[in-house]
Parts: structure tokens; sequence; C-alpha cells
């Protein structure tokens, strides 16, 4: 599966499970509502009356935002507050999710189960837990590695160089490397969270560690379908930026469509985190499933049935009912699309496990 | 030296091409009390310049003098313990780690007079304000003859100036170089009745940390000697330039009717040349800027527009204008007579008005410092308040009274808008009245007050009295005070004297109480239109004999009988601040009908009461928002029927504001 692939399949397997996709919006609809209430409070008590206040309609108006935080910052601050002394549980709660999304995602082929998806939840928390305390970490050592010096740099002022454009480059350069090796890095975290749930295993470093290995041997497939997913992701954006410009929020009519836009960009924007990790799941299966062929036919031959079961449980599937086939694509699709998927879900879940797990025992011993 | 002899002798030097330039005036526009003829060059090795000045000081008191005072700037920057770095609140620490080279001094070496006695021995340092010992930016010279009235006197004093590291504005960074401040400059003598001169004395004041200047008017011949590879810029009009033979180049400027002389040298500059009427504009720029070029040079050209038709006639031939490479930002943003400094970032985007404002600012410093030549050390919001004010004018003009600070992805905040939010956004408004030497605001408020309260004073009281009388007002201020020492009282007189002529005792008899609030005073002002109230009045209800029968009638609010409709309606306003103005209340009835009532603005709770078909709609105090030190104008009005689709649009920005953090904090997981 080369990347491109792997992106269609990623998009696909995050609208065939609209229900997942709807209820991580709902979910973060329902308590980015609960933190708006005191916002229109404040707002609307302090100069809802005001005839100052249809000033802000057409567009920004200094002396009265001004006024209006100088009167009531302090409120404000307060509103603010509330999402602070809320983040540490958000973190929890997507760390929660993300198992549930993990879980899912595990088994392709099959469409979503809320039964399945709140289980993953659960068995899936600590893993996911420790994925992110370890990937946080490293994070912050590589921006700490970054900026350090960048700010030592700076800090220096203009002793060391002619002109002020040297900083822009200079920052530009790091703000670059930045986003390539955060994105690195936060890909190998999403492989590592996507092994950790397939393998059924806790040992957060060495998957992790093997996450890398995998990550880098298959340089070419997965980082340029990370950075896809983020592309998308800016794309997006950009796109509702210019929507933004263009409509403006100036009259009622204006404010609903921009409500209804907004709405609509954090519904896609949950969507790419979503197509992400499926395209993830949906390329580790593949590449697992094409290097055991490619490394051993024969002993793959020898475990066909078992083989050709959990290959249709994956991406596979998928690229054969609704993507064009591209340049490694065919292989798989004819390699696996001739045996039918069972539809006994227990059974599917486990020859699948059992399959992987027998293929990466194999690895180890040969 | 002889100045004709000195002028024969600047003659010769006009040897490479540069044809002389006409002088700016036959006739003085000032009274030239202090003139300079100055001989300096610049070793950019050992950073100092070398100079030998000649002093022609005329007395205009009625005393005879026999001391001369001197401003030694440059010795702000000689140790941590000049006054400058021990008030300011981050040079000192700046200024530890920094190595001998960095510090910078200014030393007489001889000073005579034209009876060529030295008067060397009798120089001695003072502290007229502090008293700090380790301070030497006032010298007192004891003359051997003394300077009787009406006499004008020369003094040759040789000289030599280490420059500092540029840390305010002079000295050197790389190889650029600002030089302001950098020369023996004599302290202003104020005679009986100049300003608050009760008797003759000198007015010589130590260099601060948040303090500018105070000089006479004279007229300045520079001769300036650099290395050739240098570019230079200075006040006034080049007379001439010649090449030497030990690879430097001298230039010869001649400034007349100023208060200072500046200067700058660099190799790197790029200059542009540009013309306003009379005016030679020429920026100096490094190539890194040289794409902004353009807002420089028409900002000045709108300036110089503005301030003539507003204020006056700018009477000088010259303007040069300094784009200071980033090296040497503590060197941006600053005035000196026809030579100012902006600032300006590469790629600065037009939306950020930056460059634009900081030309307007420093124009405006021609007349409010330069020709209307106020005492910057007491009385900075004689100089900056109204530069400020102007600058808001001007730019609001040009470019929008919402969009003349920054105009980027819809955000926008004009001039004035940007000026009162400075104030009222305060966090102590009032921490010090605005009346107070620029070394008096120890504990903070001197830029916000001295900027920006002025500025928006300002503009409260040309809302108040009408823009075409504060326009009398400004260009009668020019008239009386050009090329003199005016202070607070002197602009009072004017405003009282004009307001009244135009206006009679619409404001009262004076405007000193507008005056006692806004410089002298630092209670602020806000005013609120507490509350609302329609009543229904009377209310029939119980049994009416209507002819000979009896009818049971019963009051239904929601319902009430047409010819029952009577209500008592009021309007009810809190003064919340202790300053009082008068303003107008506008209330607005449900048929359309709006009545405009006039408050003194005095008491602490006001009502004003109606009885009538119509309820009250809305009321707004202030309406055309004349009284901007009005802390809070959203609490102005009321209105029963609120129109509020701004509060959805904002709060439906929020809601996608707060989705977008989550998303944010589920994208790192
Ligand atoms: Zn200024």
């Amino acid at each position: 599966m080369n990347f491109l692939v792997g992106y269609f399949v990623g998009i696909w397997n995050t609208v065939r499970r609209l229900r997942m996709w709807l209820l991580l919006y709902f979910v973060t609809l329902v308590f980015a509502v609960l933190l708006t209430i005191p916002f229109f409070d404040v707002m609307d008590q302090s100069i809802g009356n005001s005839l100052e206040l249809p000033k802000l309609l057409p567009g920004y108006d200094h002396t009265v935002v001004d006024d209006f935080l100088h009167a009531h910052g302090k409120k404000m601050s307060a509103v603010i507050g509330q999402f602070k002394g809320f983040t540490v549980f958000f973190v929890l709660l997507y760390i929660f999710l993300t198992g549930g999304i993990l879980q899912t995602y595990d088994l392709l082929s099959e469409k979503f189960s809320r039964q399945r998806f709140w289980s993953g939840c659960t068995t899936n928390f600590w893993r996911v837990l420790r994925v992110f305390l370890l990937f946080t970490v490293i994070q912050v050592l590589v921006a700490l590695l970054i900026y350090y010096p960048l700010g030592e740099f700076f800090g220096k002022g203009f002793d060391g160089i002619n002109d002020e454009r040297t900083f822009y480059k200079a920052g530009a350069f790091a703000v670059g490397i930045h986003v390539l090796l955060a994105s690195f890095f936060g890909m190998i975290s999403d492989y590592t969270k996507v092994r950790l749930v397939k393998k059924n295993q806790f040992s957060v470093l060495k998957e992790t560690w093997e996450s890398t290995k995998f990550v880098v041997r298959h340089f070419f497939k997965t980082y340029p379908l990370y950075l896809l997913n983020l592309l998308t992701f800016v794309g997006l954006f950009a796109l509702y930026v210019f929507l933004g410009r263009q409509i403006g929020m100036i009259s009622k009519t204006t404010i609903v469509v921009m409500f209804i836009i907004q709405q609509l960009f954090i519904f896609l924007r949950i969507g790419t985190k979503l197509m992400n990790l499926a395209s993830i799941s949906a390329m580790y299966d593949a590449v697992v499933l094409k290097s055991r062929k490619q490394e051993k036919p024969l002993e793959i031959e020898g475990m066909t049935p078992v083989a050709s079961t959990e290959s249709t449980n994956t991406a596979s599937t998928n690229l054969a009912d609704n993507n064009p086939p591209t340049s490694d694509g065919p292989m798989e699709i004819l390699d696996t699309q001739s045996d039918s998927p069972t539809n006994d879900e227990e059974n599917q879940d486990y020859n699948e496990r059992e399959f992987l797990e027998n293929l990466d025992q194999f690895q180890e011993e040969s | 030296m002889n100045r004709i002899l000195f002028l024969l002798i600047l003659g010769l030097f006009v040897s490479d091409g540069v044809a002389a330039q006409p002088t700016i005036s036959d006739d003085p526009l000032s009274s030239r009390i202090a003139s300079y003829d100055i001989k300096v060059k610049l070793d950019t090795t050992d950073k100092t310049l070398t100079g030998t000045e000649i002093l022609h000081w005329k007395n205009t008191s009625k005393d005879t003098i026999t001391e001369l005072q001197f401003h030694m700037y440059l010795n702000a920057f000689k140790n941590s313990m000049s006054t400058f770095n021990a008030e300011s609140d981050r040079i000192p620490s700046a200024f530890r780690s920094l190595e001998e080279e960095s510090w910078g001094w200014v030393e007489i070496n001889e000073i005579s007079d034209e009876q060529g006695n030295d008067l060397t021995a009798s120089m001695a340092y003072f502290q007229p304000d502090d008293q700090n010992e380790y301070d030497q930016t006032v010298l007192k010279v004891i003359l051997t003859q003394p300077i009787y009235p009406g006499e004008t006197k020369d003094y040759t004093i040789n000289f030599t100036s280490k420059l500092p590291k540029i840390v305010a504005r002079t000295g050197y960074s790389k190889n650029y170089y600002l030089l302001a401040q950098w020369f023996p400059k004599i302290g202003v003598y104020e005679s009986t009745g100049v300003r608050y001169a009760e008797k003759g004395q000198w007015n010589c004041h130590q260099f601060h940390a948040r303090s500018e200047f105070y000089a006479d008017f004279g007229v300045y011949n520079v001769e300036i000697t650099v290395p050739k590879s240098h570019i230079v810029g200075a006040s006034g009009v080049l007379q001439s330039s010649n090449l030497n033979a030990d690879n430097t180049k001298t230039y010869i400027y001649r400034a007349e009717d100023v208060i200072d002389f500046a200067w700058t040298a660099s190799p790197q500059f790029l200059v542009i040349k540009d013309k306003w009427k009379h005016v030679d504009i020429r920026l100096l720029i490094n190539p890194e800027h040289n794409d902004n070029s353009y807002r420089f040079l028409q900002s000045a050209k709108e300036s110089m527009e503005y301030f003539t038709k507003n204020v006056g006639a700018y009477p000088y031939t010259s303007l040069t204008m300094v784009v200071p490479p980033m090296h040497g930002i503590r060197s941006v943003g600053m005035e000196y007579p026809t030579f100012i400094t902006c600032l300006s970032f590469a790629g600065l985007p037009e939306g950020i008005r930056t460059p634009e404002i900081i030309t307007a600012h420093e124009l405006g410093h021609q007349y409010f410092m330069q020709m209307i030549a106020s005492n910057e050390f007491e009385e900075p919001w004689l100089d900056e308040g109204f530069t400020t004010y102007f600058e808001n004018r001007m730019m609001d003009h040009y470019y929008g009274e919402h969009s003349a600070t920054i105009d980027m992805f819809g955000y926008k905040i004009g001039g004035l808008e940007n000026t009162r939010s400075t104030y009222t956004g305060m966090s102590n408004p009032k921490i010090s009245e605005v009346f107070r030497p620029a070394w008096g605001f120890t504990h903070g408020g001197y830029g916000s007050l001295s900027y920006h309260k002025t500025g928006t004073w300002l503009s409260t009281l040309e809302r108040m009295i009408g823009i075409e009388t504060m326009n009398q007002i400004i260009k009668t201020y020019f008239e009386r005070w050009k090329f003199k020492h005016p202070c607070a009282n002197d602009f009072i007189d004017i405003v009282n004297e004009v307001v009244t002529q135009e206006h009679g005792d619409r404001f009262g008899s004076t405007m000193d109480w507008f005056f006692d609030q806004v410089l002298y005073g630092t209670d602020i002002c806000d005013y609120e239109l507490h509350d609302i109230s329609n009543e229904l009045i009377n209310k029939r209800t119980g049994i009416f004999e209507i002819g000979t029968e009896k009818e049971f009638i019963k009051f239904d609010e929601k319902n009430p009988v047409e010819a029952d409709s009577i209500y008592i309606s009021k309007v009810i306003i809190h003064r919340l601040g202790e300053a009082t103005y008068p303003v107008d209340v506008k209330i607005r009835f449900e048929n359309g009908k709006e009545i405009t009532e006039n408050w003194e603005g005095l008491d602490r709770t006001y009502e004003f009461k109606y009885t009538g078909k119509h309820k009250i709609e809305s009321a707004i105090i202030d309406p055309e928002q004349k009284i901007l030190m009005d802390m809070d104008f959203n609490n102005n009005s009321l209105t029963k029927k609120p129109e509020k689709a701004a509060v959805w649009k904002y709060t439906a920005k929020f809601l996608f504001f707060i989705e977008n953090l989550m998303m944010t904090i589920s994208a790192l997981i």
C-alpha cells in the first residue's frame, strides 16, 4: 500500500464510522457549550443592553472591546480560567476516547460497534495514557532542543548579525525543523498506540522502539501519509479562514452561516484525527502483511487460511471495494481479496490477533 | 574665533562639487541666544569624537551673568551610578556586564573666553536636581569676565566625547553612529518672567532616565569629518563637502534657528531623496528596510502638509530621516531639529503602521519641542502630549479613525482609539497628575500620562469646543510661542482667551475647571446610564359610574385601555467617577421621538423624568462621545430593545475557540 492509498483508506474508514465521528463531535460540543454559557452570560449582562453593542456587528471595534475588557476583564478571566481548570480533564477525556477509536480501528472491516468502542475506551486507557506521557516528555525535549539554542541566539541580540532577516530565517528554520520533528515523533506515538492495541501489548517502551523501527523502515510510506493527513488539516484551516474572510459575521444571517461553517470545521477537524488513526492502522496492517508474504512466502502460504481472513479484515477489503488500484495496491488486493470475511465478529477478532501474534512469533523465531 | 573668519574658512572647503545651499532665512526667526561653530572628527576605531566648539552666547536678560552652565549628557553613560542609570529600571543591569568600550563620556579639555582667559580650572560638575555626586551631566564654569545684558560672548571649548554603545538614542552600534547630545551644550538662562522664573536663573537639569531636553535657539555651523566610506546625515542644510588626504571626508552643515544639532553616519545607508514644496527630504535607510522607504516619505509629506495647514508653516528647507538598522534599535523614534529617527522592520506589513506613526510623531515634534521649545524636563506633556494629539489627528485623517494604528486580519485600531485606551487601560490612571517633571514619575505613568492622557484630554477639549475653536487655539499658540519657551500657563491663557471669545461663558468664565481636572488633577471620569423605567399610571380599576350605570373596570397591564396609557418614564444617571464634565443626554421614545438634554454632570445621581403616552426606548449619555476621558463608554447607554446579534456573534466565536482548544488538546494525544 502506498501512502496515497493509505490516505484514502483513512478517509473511507472515517466516513463509514459516522456514528463514532458524530459521537466525538457531540462530546466536544457539549463540553464546549458548557464552558461557553458563562461567556454568554458575562457579555449579555455587562453590555447586552448597551447601545454600543451593535458596533461590534460589522467588525472589531477597539473602543467597545477595550472598554468591555477594562470593566469586565476579571469576569472574562474567570471564564477563561474555567477552561484552564478543565484542561487536565480534557486530556483524560481524549485519552479515554482515543482508546475507543483505536479499538474500533483495530478491525477496519467491521462496522462501528458502540459496545466495542466503550470497552476500548476503558481497556486502552492506561496504554494511551502512558504513550501520551512518554511522548509529551519527548516532544518537550524536542522543543527544548530546538528552541533553547534559538533563544540563546536571539538572546545575544544583534551583536552577531547584521540585520533582523537573519533572525527571521533562523526562526523560520527552527519552526520548520520543529514541525518535521514533532510530526515525526507524533507519528511514532500514533503507530505505538495502534501496535499496542493491535497486539494487545502493555510495554510502551518496547512498542515505541518497535514502532520507531517500523516507521523508519517504511519511512516513505508512513511519513508522507502522516504529513498528508497533517496537510489535510492545514488545508481545512485555510479554507475556513478563506470562507471566514469572504462571509464575515456581520449580520444575523452571516452569523448563522458562519456558525454552521465553524461547527462543520470542528466536525471535519475531528475527522482528520480519525483519518490519521484509521490510515495508520490500515498502513500498519498492509505493511505487516506484505512484508510477511514477501519475506517468507512459503511459510505465509502455509498459514493462508488464517492470513486471508485477517487480511480481509484490514484495509484491503475497503480498497477493493472503494478505491481505484494504485501502484502497490493491486498486489495486495489480488493477494487478499479472494477470501470472504467471516461474519462472526468474535471469531474474526480472535483470528486477527492470532494471526498477528503468530506472525510476530514467526518473525522472532526466524 | 571670529564668525566671519570662520565662514570664510568654511568656504575654502567647498571643493567637491556640492553647490552651496541657500541659508534658510535672511531674517532670524529666533533670538539666536546660543549659536555654535563646531569642528568635529569621528574616530571609528576608538569610537570617539574630538572637537572644537565656539559658543556664541547672547545675554538677553537684564542680569549680569557670572557663570555658564553646560549639559554634559554623554556622562549619563559613564557609569552605573549616573542619575540616568540609577533612575532606569533596566539599564543598570544591561550596563553592568558591558566592556569598557561600551561606556560613554564627554569631557572639556579646555575652555577659554574671547579674551583668551583659560576658564578650565573653574569648571565643576554639580547636581541641581538630586545631589547625586556620581552624576556628571551638568557642569558650571565660573567666568573671569561677566556677560552684561545685551552682550554676546564667544567661548572656545576643546572637547572629547567617547561614544557609548547605543543604549538610549546616542552612540554607536557596529558601524552605525547616531550622534545626539554629543557636545558640551549650554543650558537656558531664564530671565525673570520666562516660564515660572521669579528671578533670572539657569535652567540646566541633569540627564534623567525619562527626561528629554531644553535649549535656546541659535545657528549651528558644524564641520563633520568622518571616514570617507561613511554616509552622513544631519540637522540643517549641507553646505559643502570635501575629500581629505587621509581617506576622510568633511561635511559642512548649517542649521539656523534650531535648539539642537544631531547627526548620523554609516557606510550602509542608502540615500533616498524626495521633495515637498520647499523642503528637501533625505531618507537614510539600511537596504533591508528599503521596501518600506515609500511609507516614510509619504508619511513625512502628509505630516508636513497636515501640520502646515493646522498648526503653522514649516520654515526649514530640509528634513533628514534616519531609519536605524535593527542593531541600533535603541536610537529609533527620536526627534531633533530637522532630523528624526524612525523605525522599520524588514518585511513589516502595511497594516502595521509603525513607520507612518513614528514619522508623524517625530515630525510633530518639529513644532512641539523644536519650534515651540517648551521645557521637556519639567513639562513633558507640552511636547509629548501635543505631539501625540496631532499624531492621532494626522494619522486618523489619512489612514482612518479605526485603522490608523493597525489594520490587519480584520483587527483594526485607530490612532485616537489607541491613545484613549492606553490611558483608560492604565492599571492605575490616578498614579500621578500629568503636570509633573519627567523625572518625577518615579512609580510609573510617564508615558501613559504625558503622551496618552494628554492626547486624550486635548481631543476631549477639541470635541467640547469644536475643531474650529481648537485649531484657532493651536494656531494662536504656535504664532505666539514659536521660537520661544512657553509653559502650561501660556497655553491655558490662550485656551481661556479663545474659548471665551468663541463661546462666551458657555463653558464658564474660564476653562480652568477643565485643566484643574485633566492637567493638575488625577480624578477619573465615568458616567453610567443606570436605569430606564416606564411606569404606567392612571391605572383605572374598580367600579365607575358611567352615566347611570355602574361599570366594573379591571386593569389589565398587558392590554391597557388606550386612553389610560400614560407613562411616567425616567432615565437615571450615576456619576461613578470624581471628575465632572458637562454632557448631553439623548433620550429616545418608542415612537421615534428624540430629546437631547444638557446636564452639568455634577450630581452623583440625576434623573430625567417624562410623562407621556410613549415609553422611553433608549437613552445615552454623551452620544457623540465628546468626553473621551470617560473610562467606559459601554455603560453610557441602555436600551429596552437591545440588538443582541453581536453577543451571539462573539458567543459563537468563543464556542469555536473552546472547541479548537479542545481539539488541540486531543491532537497532543
Ligand atoms: Zn515624542
